[in-house]
């Protein structure tokens, strides 16, 4: 089967996988599940909701005037935690959302970020 | 049981004129000496990987070098780890009949033999290649998150963690050979440069070049000091995939402790892997030797001091004594033996890390006249 795209090979989403056998659900691309080493696995869109849990500052993007000169650890509702960029109003335990802009880098695809959800 | 016999360890600081071989020979010969032997006894061979070198074969490298024709020579490679990961092979070697004389060695040239930037983003590969790198995080970054995540969770400010940083440069004032040696207050942490907020560049061990080795052998030498117990934990790579709970710490030194059928009480003395204070912060209290949270509010105590609680990291630690990579790891260990080698006999703890909070190796040391 295909592995669906996602930001990094031109797809603006992140993918999470749920193990069909054990139900453990991770984020990093693997061939089987890490806890049970099943096989069968579901792999969908992730949702883009989330909470911050951790954040610094990027201060060579921070120079360059970047948007989002923040770096990000996020626990996503889906169950998996990424990383991602964001501006400086995120802080740990912000509620965020997921959006992605173009790379950062200037390739083509994308770059997560996060941004603190609308009130 | 397997015994560490001699200890080298080189100044660290930057310090041009050396290259990565050069800092491992230093080392190496100054271990030999210790243990009065010479390359011709050496029948085991374990050398750390350096940046600086990047060769596919460093033990053969050395050995050749320091005309040593071992048995058994191999690198390694687990971050900063790596030092004692290594002594913990050669002990299992040593224990299992196999190798009578193991040397361990870790050198490199790594503040003066590259530019910032080719260190910088050497080091940053140990972010997931597509995941993470891209991101742009650097190592300094990674452990910024892993510091805002404990600041956060226990409802601290950075000045909570100053304290590391102070008390590892008050003992590296007494320590020759130490990277950075001029005290500091908690104040000088706190304003010093951003490094990745929250961490400072007080926060962060500075990059240095130098050198360390041990000797480990089947029976004790001058200096007979025992590796009483060994335990490992490597429960990630990539800091998404970390459990921040349970990053491993606390099972590799239970490992080493059971060994030794002792616990943390019977611990005379440490070295703490320290490459950040929130490093040393998360390892203290997940081995349990500082409450959840607390490992700052201790060292402003005294507890780590040369006599309080448990003094720790002496010779000042990565934070500064300094951290030319590997042998970073090292110095830690060769602090403790030099210690444990003097009355009266006790027990003493090394533990390190590598990656981002990834790989962890401790070992339980004796001093002979305990057993």
């Amino acid at each position: 089967m295909t592995e669906p795209r996602d930001w990094i090979t031109g797809s603006p989403v992140l993918l999470v996988r749920e193990c069909a056998h054990c139900g453990h659900r991770f984020y990093l691309p693997r061939a089987r599940c890490p806890r049970c080493f099943a096989d069968r696995l579901k792999v969908r869109r992730a949702g883009v909701t989330g909470v911050t849990l951790a954040v610094t500052t990027l201060l060579d993007a921070q120079a360059d005037g970047s948007q989002f000169p923040g770096l990000a650890l996020v626990d996503l509702d889906d169950g998996i935690r990424v990383m991602a960029r964001c501006g400086p109003d995120v802080q740990p335990g912000s509620t965020v959302v997921t959006r992605f802009p173009p790379a950062i880098d200037g390739s083509a695809g994308y770059t997560p970020i996060v941004a603190t959800r609308p009130s | 049981m397997a015994w560490i016999s001699g200890v080298g360890l080189t100044p660290f600081g930057r310090l041009p004129g050396t290259d990565a071989i050069g800092w491992q020979e230093r080392a190496a010969v100054a271990a030999l000496e210790d243990a009065s032997l010479r390359p011709a006894d050496i029948d085991g061979l374990l050398v750390g990987y350096a940046t600086t070198l990047n060769h596919l074969m460093p033990a053969n490298l050395l050995a050749e070098r320091l005309g040593i024709v071992p048995d058994m020579a191999a690198g390694m490679n687990v971050g900063g780890a790596t030092g004692l990961a290594m002594m913990a092979h050669a002990a299992r070697l040593v224990d299992a009949g196999s190798l009578n004389r193991v040397l361990v060695v870790a050198g490199e040239d790594r503040s003066s033999g590259q530019s910032r930037e080719h260190s910088t983003s050497t080091l940053a590969q140990v972010g997931h290649r597509e995941y993470e790198v891209p991101l742009g995080g650097t190592v300094p970054a990674y452990y910024a998150l892993i510091a805002s995540e404990y600041l956060h969770r226990y409802g601290l400010t950075p000045a909570a963690l100053a304290p590391l940083a102070v008390t590892m440069r008050r003992h590296a004032g007494c320590t020759e050979g130490a990277h950075r040696r001029t005290p500091i207050e908690a104040a000088d942490v706190l304003s010093s440069r951003e490094i990745a907020p929250p961490l400072r560049l007080l926060d962060c061990c500075p990059v240095s070049d130098g050198g360390a080795a041990l000797v480990v052998t089947a029976n004790p030498g001058r200096r007979p000091v025992a590796i009483a117990g060994i335990g490992q934990a490597h429960r990630h790579q990539h800091i998404v995939e970390m459990d921040l709970t349970d990053v491993g710490a606390r099972r590799s030194a239970q490992q080493a402790l059971t060994e030794a059928g002792v616990g943390l009480e019977n611990i005379a003395l440490a070295g703490i892997y320290d490459s950040f204070t929130v490093t040393l912060a998360i390892l203290l209290e997940e081995i349990g030797f500082a409450a959840p949270g607390g490992a700052g509010a201790a060292a402003a105590s005294g507890a780590f001091d040369r006599r309080g609680r448990l003094p720790l990291n002496l010779h000042g630690g990565l934070l500064a004594y300094g951290h030319p990579g590997v042998a970073g790891g090292m110095a830690h260990v060769v602090d403790v033996v030099s210690r444990l080698s003097e009355p009266p006999s006790r027990y003493g703890f090394v533990h390190a890390d590598g990656g981002v909070l990834s790989a962890h190796v401790s070992a339980v040391l004796r001093s002979e006249a305990v057993a």
